[in-house]
């Protein structure tokens, strides 16, 4: 039993205390562990359990906690010392102390263990823990307390004046994670959705205007969370249109009135909203949906979706409003006849999160544990600015996502938090456009769903063709200038075909309401990306004709030719003798067309630093670059490898390992090398005539002449004393 | 079933207390609609299979008996419910190898003195056994089943609820399975404030009204006149098709429910479900009542089920109340629903009697 109870038992590394099945299920709804008011903080022992002696409460049921040390912030703490509390720093507390003062809340995410002393005490608790819909209770174990380690704690007299209270306690911070919550179960799940919801969580104005553009929404750029909430300024200026307005009404009606009726939650954000607006017509549009809306919530009127365009803010408050509660928005996202697109959908639950707040959620909306682990800690952090509390790991990184295996995942303050799925929409984004199969599919479905994306592209093989009419023709940049009206006639080697854009066909895919497949399933890059842990690629990064722009620009500009293969450097000059870079070395700002795609790998997360030096590699026929990995003194974490004008195979190599893995850099993707990809492993470009092509019809796979490269590479220089390259 | 959330269940003392009492002995538990008496009753049995193994949920009728079985399905709960003459049947058969004696006319009708004396001398045969809806029992049958089925019993009843001919008090409850003083759950969890007012209106009996635990959070019940059942069907319609909720719509006569049906059916899309039941049509096992559709009962099969909107249809067959068994089941059915109610009559005006007998606009809103 001994050899047991040290098994369970060991080490000082953890706080204990008791507590009974009803505190411990307060602290498990909300997931934070509260000292009983007055009380500004809670008595906790070191590598031993304080028992308070229980007071006569019927059958409650007592639990032993240990929490673990290291996942609480180093905060100072109070020791007892000659029957005096004095501060000292968490991380200094030893396991000589008996017991703390832990001045605050305790996360509940620092649980490491409950137990209690009998089955029919674990077979209560835990059925009582399921009947609750708000409550996952951790795994619980049976130990006789006997065998619990017991230090002698004098504990002091309850007179004896506590230190102040340390870490904040703010009542927004309930609902802000509720609507954080909401949004994160409910994001839809294609890569620009992705990107609005982590700019959402992050500061930088400029990425969020962008990513709420880049979906038609608009009213995003006002996240109803810290740093955007707008409750202490007036909204008038920031945000025009009835549906903006609706929003912000909205968001405050939600965030300030728990227990409001629907009515008067319809009265209340009509009035808000009508108070900021101007507009004769922004008015009309407001008084209107509030009518509306009383019909609905009266069942005298069916919800229009068909308007979803026009109003989507005016659909979503009516979705929360009818279903108020999160565990109808799981059906009717799932089974509803009408189908919801993803901005009113995504709105209209985080609204309810915010009105619903956390406390009360659901565990099944409330994510993995370390995203609550998370959501908690950043919550606190968003409602208490002046905290400088530091939490175990957390850094103050922005968040990010990116794909790994069949997942978005995502990562806040240095840590991976959630993942979800990519279901069909998002497999569309991670397709490669080039593919006939991919492009037929996307074409049957613009034409089904009558999506503006699709033109008609003429074919025509080498050769004259005649024209008739009274028009005039004529050729220049790439453009066929018809003046008057001319008839062409075609020869029959010559096709009409219709033609998906890629561009806003992907832009739909994230808009549009309604069940929609997926591309065709050969054609989804599911290799497991953890092959080299930190590569990533983007298909299609640059459009068509932007390729054709750069290539133009690069060729009107003077290469250098001192190696074998041309190059051309900007933003810093590298000397390939001394293989240095320095200050001096600095030649100018990017040219515009690099200067844009620089933005654009930033904005969109893709590297962490905005780059500012390019290198042009021309690789022609043979050519390759042997195994190598840029300087990680010269440059920073993050390097960015656009191909241009054809496909061609990169080498990896892990420094000391021998497995070779090959990568496919398409035409116009975009390669990033970031963490272990970017400082352990060597990559390359092997020497040789050609590049294997598309499998054919008898399973070979043609081999295509290799005849020219470009490739782009961008970095941001360490800006250091000595800056040394080397390639 | 829509659990409560742990505020809900800290904030009523006498629910917890049901919750805290030791598994190893009986329990006996009152309470008004909506205080949680079936969901104890589940969790209850959770419990006790825990420590015991399988335990027996037993209750009143087949479709109560399937609204058990479904939520220890959906919350992954083992439970083996059945209906108390089913059970009985069974129980019997197994320790005597004959069927139980019952009146000649009526196979429902068992002869407990009878069957006691065949079973003398038997221990019982589990350590627990559930019981809900215990006030639509007989009393003979929680004497056999403390002295035959279990060495505990957890009692839940509600007497002001009872509709059926065997109905029991709490006293005879309390006697006959010689359990301790019944806990009485007091508040109400399931109704908004403003269907509990209304519901209240038709409350009569010995305990007082439910305190109504929900904030005033929804909107008023609303008296529905319609001219016919088309505008009725297309209303319940709407309101399923906004909300996606599950939407009772209780009837008097058959008739009127599949008239109802057929015209959901044929206004609603195909793949909606729209299920009308009746204990003859046996069909309970077709039906979750907690998914999104509609639900068209009587008042005998609506007993102890939830809605999310209830539609009481042909009001005027129902009020004025002319018995306590009346006014039972008014309140009864007033109490099925979460958060919104419409009580619809029609096509003429409502009797001056029947309008004499609703509670004033501020409680129950008009056209």
């Amino acid at each position: 039993m001994n050899s047991e109870t040290n098994g369970l038992f060991p080490g000082a590394d953890w706080y204990g205390l008791v507590v009974d099945n009803r505190r411990l299920f307060d602290a498990l709804q909300d997931g934070w562990l509260r000292p009983a008011a007055p009380e500004t903080g809670l008595l906790i022992g070191v590598d031993s359990f304080v028992r308070k002696p229980p007071p006569e409460n019927g059958n409650r049921i007592p639990v032993w906690i240990r929490m673990d040390k290291a996942k609480l912030p180093d905060i100072e703490v109070g020791v007892l010392d000659d029957n005096n509390w004095h501060s000292v720093p968490q991380s200094q507390v030893g396991s000589s102390e008996s017991c703390v003062f832990w001045p605050g809340v305790l996360p509940t995410f620092a649980i490491r263990e409950l137990s209690v002393t009998s089955e029919e005490h674990r077979a209560r608790l835990v059925s009582m823990a399921r009947l609750a819909s708000n409550i996952a209770i951790p795994d619980i174990v049976v130990a006789n307390p006997a065998n619990y380690p017991n230090k002698e704690i004098a504990l002091p007299s309850d007179s004896l004046p506590k230190p102040p209270s340390q870490i904040p306690d703010s009542t927004s911070e309930n609902s802000i994670r509720g609507a954080m919550t909401m949004a994160l179960w409910a994001v839809p799940r294609t890569d620009p959705w992705m990107d609005l919801l982590v700019a959402s969580l992050s500061s930088n104005e400029k990425r969020l205007t962008r990513a709420a553009t880049a979906v038609s929404a608009d009213w995003w750029r006002f996240p109803p969370w810290p740093p955007w909430t707008m409750s202490s300024c007036p909204h008038k200026s920031i945000m025009d249109g009835a549906q903006g307005h609706l929003w912000l009404a909205a968001s405050k009606v939600f965030e300030s009135h728990a227990n409001i009726r629907p009515s008067n939650a319809t009265d209340r954000i009509a009035e808000f909203a009508l108070l900021a607006i101007e507009s004769r017509v922004d008015r009309g549009i407001i008084e209107e949906w509030h009518r509306e809306t009383r019909e609905v919530l009266a069942a005298d009127r069916l919800i229009h979706h068909d308007n979803w365009k026009s109003a989507p803010v005016g659909l979503a408050i009516q979705l929360v409003l009818t279903r108020p509660d999160p565990v109808r928005f799981k059906t009717w996202l799932c089974e509803d006849e009408a189908p919801k697109p993803p901005s009113v959908a995504w709105t209209a639950a985080t609204l309810c999160g915010l009105w619903h707040g956390f406390r009360k959620l659901d565990t099944r909306f409330r994510g993995p544990p370390r995203q609550q682990e998370m959501i908690a800690i950043q919550a606190k952090r968003a409602c208490s600015k002046d905290s400088v509390i530091q939490w175990p790991g957390v850094t103050k990184d922005d968040a990010t996502w990116r794909k790994d295996s069949g997942k978005f995942v995502l990562t806040w303050a240095g840590r991976d938090f959630t993942d979800k799925n990519i279901k069909q929409r998002g497999q569309w984004y991670s397709s490669n456009f080039n593919d006939p199969a991919v492009r037929r599919d996307a074409l049957e479905i613009a034409k089904r769903f009558d999506w503006p994306c699709v033109s008609r592209v003429v074919s025509l093989s080498a050769g004259t063709r005649s024209w008739n009419g009274s028009g005039a023709l004529e050729s220049a940049d790439k453009k066929l200038r018809i003046q008057g009206s001319i008839q062409l006639r075609l020869s029959p080697n010559d096709s009409v075909d219709e033609e998906v854009d890629r561009q806003s066909f992907l832009r739909l895919m994230s808009i549009e309401p309604g069940r929609l497949p997926g591309p065709p399933a050969s054609m989804i890059d599911m290799r497991p990306a953890d092959d080299i842990p930190g590569f990533k690629l983007i298909p299609e990064f640059l459009s068509e004709d932007e390729e054709g722009a750069i290539v133009a620009e690069i060729d009107r500009s003077p290469w250098n030719s001192e190696l074998r293969r041309r190059v051309q450097h900007y933003g810093w000059r590298y000397d390939y003798k001394s293989k240095q870079v320095n200050s001096s070395m600095r030649i100018d700002r990017l040219p515009k067309w690099a200067e844009s795609i620089a933005k654009r790998l930033f904005e969109s997360s893709h590297v962490p630093e905005m780059p500012d030096q390019v290198i042009v590699n021309e690789y022609v026929r043979d050519q390759g670059i042997a195994p190598h990995i840029d300087s990680p003194s010269s440059f920073a974490d993050g390097v960015a490898m656009i191909s241009l004008l054809e496909t061609w195979e990169m080498e990896f190599r892990k420094q000391g390992g021998k497995t070779k893995v090959t990568r496919r850099l398409d035409q116009r993707s975009a390669a990033i090398l970031t963490g272990e990809a970017r400082y352990q492993w060597k990559h390359g470009i092997p020497k040789r005539k050609s590049e294997p092509g598309s499998k054919s019809n008898n399973g070979k796979t043609r081999r295509i002449p290799r005849k020219r490269r470009i490739s782009l590479t961008f970095r941001k220089v360490i800006e250091d004393s000595g800056m040394r390259m080397s390639l | 079933m829509r659990l409560p959330t742990w505020d809900e269940l800290r904030s009523d003392e006498e629910q917890l207390d049901v919750l805290e009492a030791p598994l190893h002995k009986s329990l006996f538990v009152a309470g008004p609609p909506g205080s949680g008496k079936t969901s104890l009753a589940i969790w209850r049995a959770d419990a006790l299979s825990r420590l015991y193994g399988e335990v027996p949920v037993i209750t009143f009728n087949r479709m109560l008996r399937r609204s058990l079985r479904l939520a220890a399905r959906e919350h992954n709960i083992e439970g083996a419910s059945s209906t108390m003459h089913s059970f009985v049947w069974n129980h019997y058969r197994k320790n005597t190898n004959e069927n139980p004696p019952t009146a000649a006319a009526n196979e429902y009708d068992l002869r407990w003195k009878e069957m006691s004396e065949r079973m003398e001398g038997k221990q019982p045969s589990h350590e627990a056994v559930v019981v809900d809806e215990g006030q639509d029992l007989d009393k003979h049958f929680f004497a056999y089943a403390s002295r035959y089925v279990a060495k505990t019993l957890s009692v839940f009843a509600d007497e002001e609820q009872a509709i059926g001919q065997y109905r029991s008090t709490l006293e005879q409850i309390k006697a006959a399975a010689r359990l301790p003083d019944p806990v009485i759950l007091t508040e109400n969890h399931r109704n908004t404030p403003e269907i509990a007012l209304l519901a209240e209106h038709f409350h009569r009996g010995n305990l007082p009204a439910a305190t109504v635990v929900r904030s005033r959070s929804g909107d008023l019940p609303q008296l529905v006149c319609s001219p016919n059942m088309n505008v009725t069907a297309n209303r319940i319609a709407t309101d399923l098709r906004n909300r996606a909720s599950s939407i009772g719509v209780i009837v008097d006569r058959k008739a009127t429910g599949e008239e109802a049906c057929n015209l959901l059916r044929s206004e609603l899309p195909s793949g909606t479900r729209i299920d009308l039941y009746s204990s003859d049509l046996k069909n309970e096992e077709t039906i979750d009542v907690r998914k999104p559709g509609v639900t068209i009962l009587n008042k005998g099969s609506v007993k102890g089920q939830e809605f999310d909107a209830i539609f009481l249809l042909e009001l005027e067959r129902f009020i004025p109340c002319s018995s306590d068994a009346e006014y039972r089941a008014m309140y009864m059915m007033c109490t099925r629903a979460r958060d919104r109610l419409f009580l619809v009559h029609g096509p003429g005006p409502l009797p001056p009697d029947a309008n004499a007998a609703l509670p004033s606009a501020n409680i129950l809103s008009r056209p």
